[in-house]
């Protein structure tokens, strides 16, 4: 009998059970980007029409394959999604008022495909707005309030073009009118609502992915996870100098990506449609040892949110991508750690006891992705004061040439100290204090900041 | 192109059967698929050109080679168990490597899947079952990931 020796080590074997088994290693996301820029029609039911046939007929299985690769490779897929081109662009064509059918539209869709989100009611006014652009965003607070699954995106700005401070003073208000008219449910209607600086074209992540304009008729991009696995490499290594815990996180990340990679490869196969990129991110969920914030911690902060957090910070994050990037033939979307409050359970703890600020998260939105993310505020905070937070992030990814993003609750009646409760993956978080000092006068300037120097590059 | 069925549609198609056989290849959106669950219609796949329908799991990749790996105390009988639901179903055992640390039993085989008489989710649930039974963590994964983990 022909003996086939043991091609892998058996400490490489059990390291992998132990990721899956123990250390919640997972694909976060598969999300099958599709354009719509086919479904253009005069007529809003006819365009409604068009977009629902197509999701149905080029996502129909996309949970079914979901599922099948979790058995086949047993490892758990824990999202199945899809993003659209940005709606307004297709909304333009009809001479509707009022956009929101399509968003009605885009949750039957989902409900009909069984995915629990699908992002692209989205608009990218960075210079400015066309008029299908204004009555999109004019439609948002009723589309995020009223259906379950849908997401927004907006882009307020780039490094090339700068940032349209009118469009930033409109999302204050937004924002505003969503959480006020998802009231009820503590503003949950934010939590599906992205504003971006450089927002990426394929970024698999919810709530701000949609299907850029540059992309194909279909892609489908793989959001990795693995927070829980780093951890532990982290947790496994007290006394290594931070060289060597770099390069132990490289090591992991690697590992992590590759994962992300055969599975992508796998669904783009049996669905039919091409591969677009594996997204390196760090993305935490509330389970428990699922943290970015822990991570930090067992880096040796006391509390995230104590000093050196943003170098160490920098660290993780650069590990991470130095890892994944040889891993995969193509990386993209958001590719970084994420820095969630709610979705986070040891960043709402350092919330919850004083550690953790908006300006410190701030400060580390400098060197990660993405921004400010699922951070609960009181709900009276002045439209004008939301703007300004959004300028602040915004600027952050202007200059440095990243990707910054603002998602932030004003939970109704709620002030610093209470929690607020999302559910799911969303998790809960306590209402942070935002400044009391107001930006008034400086947002309500208007007009577009100029593009940065570095935006010359040519 | 390959048909969509939407929940509305089959619906319509349903009336009163209670058993509706589909050409391969057919997507059934997971609307549907819950609204056939819930009303106890049998969804069937019928290759076009022969007459007897195929299971749905059928049409699963095929997996040639993957790892079971058995973790937990150790007793008399784990090989034996964890070899007679292989056996049971046709898989061959390619290589066995086991350590026993103090108390504490591993065990990692490559398995051959080529002729298994099951598909690789049902195999892994019958591993996990036996797992259970006598309190092991018996895993089933496929070769790839190890292959794309450690293997540049």
């Amino acid at each position: 009998m022909w003996i086939m020796p043991l091609p892998y080590a058996p400490e490489e074997i059990l390291e992998t059970v132990r990721m899956v088994e123990l250390e919640n290693l997972d694909i976060r996301t598969i999300t099958l980007g599709i354009s719509l820029r086919d479904c253009a029609d005069s007529n809003i039911k006819t365009v409604g029409k068009k977009i629902y046939e197509k999701i149905v007929r080029t996502a129909g299985n996309l949970v079914e394959v979901g599922e099948e690769l979790e058995r086949t490779y047993g490892i758990p897929i824990i999202n199945k999604r899809v993003a659209v081109t940005p709606v307004s662009l297709v909304a333009e064509s009809c001479d509707e008022e009022d956009y929101y059918g399509l968003a009605e539209v885009l949750e039957e869709a989902a409900q009909e495909i069984g995915v629990n989100f699908i992002g692209g009611y989205a608009a990218l006014v960075h210079k400015g707005f066309t008029a299908g652009d204004l009555k999109l965003i004019k439609s948002i607070p009723r589309a995020l309030s009223q259906t379950e699954r849908v997401c927004a995106a907006v882009n307020v700005g780039t490094t090339k073009a700068g940032i349209n401070m009118e469009a930033v003073m409109m999302m204050g208000e937004v924002i505003r009118e969503t959480a006020e008219l998802s009231a009820e449910r503590d503003g949950l209607g934010c939590a599906k609502l992205v504003v971006f600086c450089n927002a990426p074209e394929d970024n698999p992540f919810m709530a701000g992915a949609f299907h850029g304009v540059g992309e194909p008729e279909c892609a489908l991009n793989v959001g990795v996870s693995g927070p829980g696995v780093i951890l532990s490499v982290v947790r496994n290594h007290p006394d290594a100098d931070l060289g060597t815990l770099a390069t132990l996180i490289k090591q992991t990340a690697f590992k992590i990506t590759r994962m992300g990679e055969l599975i992508g490869r796998a669904a783009s196969a049996r669905l039919n449609v091409p591969f677009g990129v594996v997204d390196l991110s760090l993305a935490p969920t509330p389970a428990i040892g699922d943290s970015v914030a822990d991570i930090l911690e067992a880096m040796g902060l006391e509390r995230c949110g104590a000093p050196g957090r943003t170098a160490a910070l920098a660290i993780l994050n650069d590990a991470v991508k130095k890892g994944g990037a040889m891993a995969s033939s193509y990386v993209g979307g958001l590719s970084g750690a994420f820095i969630p409050v709610s979705e986070d359970a040891g960043m709402a703890r350092a919330a919850a006891e004083g550690a953790l600020s908006i300006e410190k998260l701030e400060a580390m939105t400098c060197i990660c992705s993405v921004g400010l993310d699922m951070i609960v505020i009181p709900g009276d905070t002045p439209v004008e004061t939301i703007a300004a937070i959004i300028a602040d992030e915004a600027a952050i990814g202007m200059v440095n040439k990243k990707t910054t993003g603002v998602r932030i609750i004003p939970a109704p009646g709620k002030v610093p100290g209470d929690y607020v409760e999302f559910g799911g993956l969303l998790g809960r978080a306590p209402v942070m204090a935002v400044s009391r000092y107001s930006a008034a006068r400086f947002v309500r300037r208007g007009g577009r900041i100029p593009a940065p120097l570095q935006a010359l590059t040519n | 192109m390959r048909e969509v069925i939407t929940k509305a549609k089959l619906e319509k198609m349903a009336a009163d059967r209670k058993e509706i056989v589909f050409p391969v290849g057919t997507i059934l959106t997971q609307a549907a698929r819950d609204w056939a669950r819930e009303k106890g219609i049998k969804l069937g796949f019928l290759r076009e050109q022969d007459s007897a329908p195929v299971r749905e799991a059928g049409k699963e990749k095929e997996v040639k080679r993957a790892i079971v790996t058995v973790l937990g105390y150790d007793r008399v009988g784990i090989i034996a168990a964890v070899a007679g639901v292989l056996a049971g179903v046709n898989v061959n055992i390619l290589d066995i490597s086991q350590t026993v640390l103090q108390d504490f039993f591993s065990m990692i085989m490559i398995v051959d899947l080529s002729q298994c008489r099951v598909d690789f989710a049902t195999l892994r649930k019958m591993l996990e079952d036996k797992g259970e039974e006598m309190e092991l963590n018996i895993t089933l994964q496929h070769e790839d990931i190890f292959r794309y983990m450690h293997r540049v």
